[in-house]
């Protein structure tokens, strides 16, 4: 049976970290479509969190398309996560290699490559949620 | 039993006790829906205990009302105790009797007695029948009493402090039974506790309370997207802030704000140099907890020591 | 509740009934033993003829005999136990439930707090009665050879025999439980319910006593002065063996005494009894009012 972890120090909610739990999975192949699920009892239980946070993290992943809840009988993968296109991933590489070489001659260290990198996925994500909110 | 489904586990308006000269709670109103886990939280002293005496209908309210599934409460009846289960701090038990003992205790007073739900519990802890309670462990007492408060089969259940005297491993059990049950039969849970971080995980509705006053309430997901976080520099007035501001941490160059305005009103807000993001469960709390209370009876810790979370019979 | 309430009390149950049969089978023997000696004595044929009047010396003896070494560690035991038993029986009710917290868990069944305490209250003062009347009566019936020679209107007997016992017991049960509302401690509550229950029995004490409640007077001629005659006097000096005599005094050639009749005693006992009563009524209504109170 699937298990799932939750990690209170990142302060990502717990149920966004159930929904990346199964997306990474899916990525990494160890969830496939037709896989059940564990109940929202078991995951509550197993973790010590609140059912409703794990019908949320289900409600999530039943919104992106990727498990549906047949009931009487529990909730199971359906969809697959597209894996990028070879090609895509190799000019996604090619013009990483040419930012780091740009972020080396206007001299920046290694720790300040990583904190740049860090503010500019926070910020990504935070105008995301604003925008979805708003 | 009839009580309808569909009501309000709780409803509160302009609630209030007084002990003595002393307000040990005052005009609370909220509303809480059936088959949440409600988190209380609040310092010592500040009507926990108080406003779970009265929702089990141990205490009668000084003003205000309070009604249950839809009944209103009167305390000491029947039909008002029945709706309620309640596991008071410490766990109280007859430390002479036997877990036997302990569950005929219940199904003796209790007409909605569940045996079998009773008998499961103990086979599956563990727990032997013959063995008398001052005989049990901190934890196995702690899972007796919430078998006692669980095998009556009332919809709600009040916890106050439950884990408190008990060491991590015991604590989580003791919620996971508690999680099993609400997952399994839509239990309405009301915990009083004053640590913050435990509730987060537990719970999908807060009530805070400080000074016998209710200071915050409503659906956790709710308060948290309503609610940011802004860095700001340190002159910008509380008056040039969006929403309500909480509670302010000034430095040198800049200031922290808790306020209470969702992202679109924070959005429209914000100037350049503004860092916002969204409040933590935590951090919103305790901030809510520090604020002085609203009205005439500031928390005073002398008085706020002196009753320390214990309600009088 | 019914089941709890005998749970909870058990231990007291089963010490009670211990002590009720170590009473039954010291108070069996020694009656046997009594009666033996009542007839050997002969003491039955006397007083029919002449109350007492025509053996006074061997009735002294029968009296020196048992009231000494056999009747007296029983009379004391029996004479303090209401006081004792009433208060630690009566203590933990509420006093214990307060102290340890368990009233939260008491009081938060589906039982409502007032019928959960009458309830406990039926079914302890109920064992009480049965203790106190089962004691007396076993007392009483094997004093009753004894007791044809011996006046009962005064402690300890009085507090024995009759309706006394019970009543003293349920008084000092009474304020006891009254005590353990009021304080919320076990063992304060035993000692305040006992001193509290030193004051009815001192009025009690002082109504049959000193207080010369119910006492009737006589006059008895005296042609030769009448040596000897004293409110001591075995047998009394009104002629009929159960008197108290509270006073004599000679005037001229007439003696005037001053006595409680023996006939009286069942009138002492309800006028006792029902103070004793009244107490324990009044302290329990008090502590069910509080209880019901401390709701509204």
């Amino acid at each position: 049976m699937f298990r799932f972890r939750l990690d209170g120090s990142t302060g990502v909610p717990p149920y966004l970290q159930l929904v990346h739990q199964v997306r990474q999975s899916l990525l990494l192949g160890y969830l496939r479509a037709g896989d059940q699920l564990p109940t929202v009892k078991e995951v509550a239980v197993d973790l010590a969190i609140n059912p409703n946070t794990v019908v949320k993290a289900y409600r999530q992943l039943e919104h992106e398309g990727l498990a549906a809840g047949r009931p009487g009988q529990g909730t199971f993968i359906t969809g697959t996560l597209a894996s990028p296109s070879v090609a895509a991933s190799k000019a996604l590489r090619v013009s990483l290699e040419e930012w780091f070489r740009d972020a080396a001659e206007a001299g920046l260290s290694d720790e300040a490559v990583t904190a740049l990198i860090a503010a500019v996925r926070h910020d990504l994500g935070r105008d995301a949620m604003e925008e979805r909110a708003g | 039993m009839t009580l309808d489904t569909r009501a309000p586990a709780i409803r509160a308006n302009r609630l209030g006790k007084r002990y003595g000269h002393v307000w040990g709670l005052r005009d609370c109103a909220f509303t809480v829906p059936a088959g949440s886990i409600v988190g209380l939280v609040g310092p010592n002293g500040a009507g926990k205990t108080t406003l779970l005496a009265m929702t089990v209908g141990l205490l009668a309210p000084t003003e205000g009302e309070l009604a249950v599934f839809g009944e209103p409460v009167r305390a000491q009846t029947a039909g008002t105790l029945a709706r309620v289960s309640y596991l008071a701090q410490d766990h109280p038990l007859y430390r002479a009797f036997t877990v036997a003992d302990m569950l005929h205790f219940g199904r003796s007073m209790n007409p909605g007695w569940d045996q079998d739900l009773a008998l499961r519990r103990m086979d599956t802890l563990g727990i032997p029948l013959r063995r008398k309670v001052k005989a049990l462990s901190g934890g196995q007492q702690a899972q007796v009493a919430l078998t006692l408060a669980l095998a009556k089969r009332a919809p709600l259940l009040a916890l106050d402090e439950p884990v408190a005297s008990l060491d991590p491993i015991a604590r989580l059990e003791f919620m996971r039974d508690v999680l099993a049950a609400s997952a399994d039969s839509g239990l309405t849970v009301l915990i009083a506790s004053h640590v913050i971080s435990e509730l987060e995980r537990f719970c999908d509705w807060l009530l805070v309370l400080t000074g016998g006053r209710l200071q915050l309430s409503g659906p956790v997901d709710d308060l948290l997207a309503g609610h940011a976080v802004l860095t700001v520099p340190r002159q910008t007035p509380s008056s040039g802030l969006p929403g309500k501001t909480i509670s302010r941490t000034d430095s040198d160059r800049h200031s922290t704000v808790l306020v209470a305005a969702d992202p679109a009103r924070v959005a429209a807000a914000r100037q350049p140099g503004w860092q916002a993001e969204p409040a933590g469960f935590e951090q919103l709390v305790l901030a809510y907890l520090s604020r002085p209370p609203l009205g005439a009876c500031a928390a005073d810790p002398a008085l706020a020591g002196a009753s320390g979370g214990r309600v009088e019979p | 509740m019914i089941w709890v309430t005998w749970r909870q009390h058990r231990t007291q149950a089963v010490v009670m009934l211990g002590l009720l049969l170590a009473i039954t089978i010291a108070a069996v023997a020694l009656g046997a033993w009594m009666r033996a000696t009542f007839s050997a004595d002969g003491l039955g044929a006397c007083l029919a003829r002449s109350a007492g009047a025509g053996c006074p010396a061997t009735i002294t003896s029968f009296v020196n005999k048992f009231d000494g070494a056999a009747t007296v560690p029983l009379t004391i035991v029996l004479f303090a136990i209401p006081g004792y038993l009433g208060a630690v029986v009566g203590a933990p009710l509420l006093g214990q439930e307060l102290e340890r917290g368990t009233w939260q868990l008491a009081w938060s069944q589906t039982v409502p707090r007032t019928r959960w305490l009458v309830t406990k209250l039926v079914m302890v003062m109920g064992g009480l009665v049965v203790f106190g009347a089962t004691a007396s009566a076993v007392i009483t019936w094997s004093r009753a050879p004894l007791d044809r020679v011996s006046i009962r209107l005064q402690a300890p007997l009085f507090n024995i025999e009759g309706l006394s016992l019970t009543c003293s017991l349920l008084c000092a049960f009474g304020l006891a439980v009254l005590a353990g509302l009021l304080l919320r401690n076990t063992i304060a509550a035993m000692v305040v319910g006992y001193i509290a229950w030193e004051a009815p029995t001192l009025v009690v004490t002082l109504l049959s006593g000193p207080l010369n409640v119910l006492t009737s007077t006589m006059s008895i001629p005296c042609r030769d002065g009448c040596p000897g005659a004293s409110t001591n006097s075995v047998p009394p000096v009104t002629g009929n063996v159960g008197d108290l005599v509270r006073n004599v005094t000679r005037d001229g050639s007439q003696l005037v005494v001053t006595y409680l009749p023996a006939s009286r005693f069942w009138t002492l006992q309800l006028i006792e009894g029902g103070i004793y009563l009244a107490v324990a009524a009044a302290a329990l209504g008090t502590a069910l009012w509080l209880l019901h109170r401390r709701t509204t």
